[in-house]
């Protein structure tokens, strides 16, 4: 994980400087703007990893952990099937046609994405009848 | 069928995402073929000039938005958890979506060719003000922003995933420093997506504005910029090309390495290159720029000439990782190799136009068709085959015959080189890109009719392609967990095709090579 932040910071780094090289060499305002907007994304995912590391126990960054030594935990729990992301690509791009060509298809598609995101949200909160992972493999949840 | 619908299993998106952009491979492949028939002999009118816009725009787009960048995610969704022994990818349901998402961002494109007017017809860069109401009208054009904007969200989707799941699935024992390079190429890769796709979304999103609502980003005649549109357009063209190459560069790692039966030669090396050509790549946008007379060319083209560097020290891991090898030249080897000789040419002529006066020559001709085919065909596409070959058995659960797999390598390598090498010819002798004839002066004429020969081959070589995995269907010899015999990585720790949650029992990860490690614990406990 330091790696992770690591590259993503030196890279951060790096768009700084471009940026600050690119503005004194061409005062172009646009192509300075995008560097710094580069910059700002790859410190935020740089946090990002920062912060995810102090707060997670990543198994995967300790170098002699043994696959015993980390079983039983719950890790995560998994969907194994959902009819809700093919809904929810459909309205979008029913939404996408309707903001260029319908009223009805802007609204229409407007209400099933948002119908789609609560049944998402849903989903996400029940966890009976689907599948724990454990650090031994999957245990069926009832 | 309703499971591949709803199923949030990485496996079964992995395998979404490779035969949907084999559909679209042989679609883009049936245009290349038109392009080439139109261009076989001087003025031709096989094709409308209409029609010849439209083919070219639909061939790029797809290739580039449709084929080899999403090959790679169907690749990295089957192969990232499985080589960082995890069970699935960190948000499932995200990730189908994100599939589906693609899917009709391909059909939306294709289908803006049944709109009035004909599809889109201002190329895959779709420069202002020529896809603006200016010229570009019709709903073509505004069906093809549709779908590269739904494209584009898709692919934001899909980096999230790869960055989060490498971030927090990784096994007990798998440490950054102990991944697959293909898995540090798909970081890689993620990382330079997040940067640069962005920038494609909200591009799009002005020129939908400027051709519906009214806005006047890019029209000079209102206060507009149309070298902001080019931009925000490179800001994101360039890093997408090497959004297209890093996974590849992974692919032909993992093969080079195993069927030289050796370990990868610079492993930290490889990684570094990496993340340096993905940081160099967000600073030569505007290489693409040069002859617009608007942009820093001296800053640009330096940037543009570091980037050989990084991709240097990677031919030299290559080459090392062969060197003294027991080389076996099964076919992902030999797709292997030919990616090295195809993008070395593309690599070379990538540094020869880095040069703005030599771009200014090269710019918008013939030549730099041929420079970004070696690149992306003879380069991904070439790394595309050889993951097939490679990782096939253990998608699919059968090998593909080895005998038709050589004929494929050699009719491709032959066809390509034959289709393209001409191509630098007519562009020194000035034949202009994006035009559906030409006069017959100099020798443009055969070596048009060359090139067109070369398209053919490598048609003959695509459909040989499909004839092997047919075979080898019927055929369907059974294949062990690690079918080539010498697999480092943890995808070839488990069946093939793998079970639903990957492994029953994973091996202690203590290198970069745990299945070698497991095979030959004499000589791990040697390096340990």
């Amino acid at each position: 994980m330091k790696s992770f932040v690591g590259f993503f910071g030196s890279t951060a780094v790096f768009a700084v400087s471009i940026c600050i090289i690119y503005w004194f060499s061409s005062h172009d305002r646009g192509g300075a703007l995008l560097l710094g907007f580069m910059c700002v994304a790859l410190s935020f995912a740089a946090g990002y990893a920062f912060f995810t590391e102090k707060n997670a126990a990543l198994e995967g960054d300790d170098r002699d952990l043994k696959h015993r030594e980390a079983a039983g935990e719950d890790i995560t729990i998994v969907t194994k099937e959902s009819p809700w992301p093919l809904t929810l690509a459909i309205s979008i791009v029913w939404f996408l046609v309707g903001l260029l060509w319908s009223d009805f298809m802007l609204f229409t598609g407007l209400a099933a994405m948002l119908l789609c995101l609560w049944r998402l949200g849903a989903e996400s909160a029940r966890v009976g009848g689907e599948t724990i992972m454990t650090k031994e493999g999957p245990e069926n949840f009832t | 069928m309703k499971m591949w619908l709803t199923s949030t299993n990485h496996k079964q998106i992995g395998l979404m995402y490779i035969s949907t952009t084999f559909f679209f491979f042989i679609l883009a492949g049936i245009l290349s073929l038109l392009i080439r028939l139109q261009l076989a002999q001087p003025d031709q009118n096989i094709l409308t000039p209409h029609e010849y816009n439209q083919i070219f725009t639909l061939h790029g787009t797809a290739m580039i938005f449709l084929v080899i960048a999403p090959f790679a995610f169907g690749l990295g969704n089957f192969l990232v958890p499985l080589q960082i022994g995890a069970h699935d990818m960190a948000f499932p349901r995200l990730n189908l979506l994100g599939v589906f998402l693609f899917i009709f961002s391909g059909i939306i494109i294709f289908l803006g060719v049944f709109a009035e007017g004909g599809g889109a017809f201002a190329g895959w860069t779709a420069y202002a003000p020529l896809s603006t109401m200016i010229v570009g009208t019709g709903a073509g054009q505004d069906l093809w922003l549709l779908g590269i904007l739904v494209n584009s969200v898709a692919t934001i989707m899909v980096a999230i995933n790869f960055v989060v799941t490498i971030l927090l699935y990784r096994a007990p024992g798998m440490t950054m420093w102990r991944m697959p390079i293909f898995t540090w190429e798909i970081l890689a890769t993620a990382l330079l997506i997040l940067m640069a796709f962005p920038s494609l979304a909200c591009v799009v999103c002005e020129l939908l504005l400027e051709r519906h609502y009214g806005a006047q980003f890019f029209n000079p005649a209102h206060g507009g910029d149309p070298i902001l549109y080019q931009h925000l357009f490179w800001f994101f063209g360039h890093p997408e090309v090497y959004v297209m190459i890093l996974p590849y560069f992974g692919v032909v790692t993992e093969v080079l390495a195993v069927f030289s039966r050796k370990p990868v030669f610079g492993y930290v090396g490889l990684v570094l290159s990496a993340f340096a050509i993905a940081g160099l790549s967000m600073g030569v946008w505007a290489h693409h720029m040069f002859t617009t007379g608007a942009v820093a060319n001296g800053f640009f083209s330096g940037m543009s000439f570091l980037i050989a560097v990084p991709t240097g020290v990677k031919f030299w891991n290559w080459i090392g990782t062969m060197w003294k090898g027991k080389l076996e030249f099964t076919t992902p080897m030999l797709f292997a190799v030919g990616f090295l000789f195809n993008f070395l040419i593309g690599g070379i002529t990538g540094v020869m136009v880095a040069s703005p006066p030599i771009d200014y020559h090269a710019e918008d001709s013939y030549f730099l068709v041929a420079h970004f085919h070696y690149t992306l065909g003879g380069g991904a596409l070439f790394a595309v085959f050889a993951a097939i070959y490679y990782w096939g058995p253990k998608m699919f659960g059968f090998k593909l015959n080895e005998t038709m797999g050589k004929a494929n390598f050699w009719l491709m390598f032959i066809g390509f080189n034959i289709t393209f090498i001409p191509q630098f010819f007519a562009g020194i002798e000035g034949m202009p890109r994006r035009v559906f004839t030409y006069a017959p002066t100099g020798d443009l004429g055969w070596l048009n009719a060359v090139s067109s020969i070369g398209a053919g081959i490598m048609a003959i070589s695509a459909v040989g392609f499909v004839l092997n995995v047919i075979v080898s269907k019927l055929a369907q010899e059974p294949v062990g967990d690690d079918p080539w015999g010498a697999g480092q990585t943890l995808e070839w720790a488990t069946s093939s095709p793998p079970p639903e949650f990957n492994f029953h029992a994973l091996p202690p990860i203590r290198s970069e090579r745990p299945v070698f490690d497991m095979r030959h614990p004499e000589l791990a406990e040697e390096r340990h």
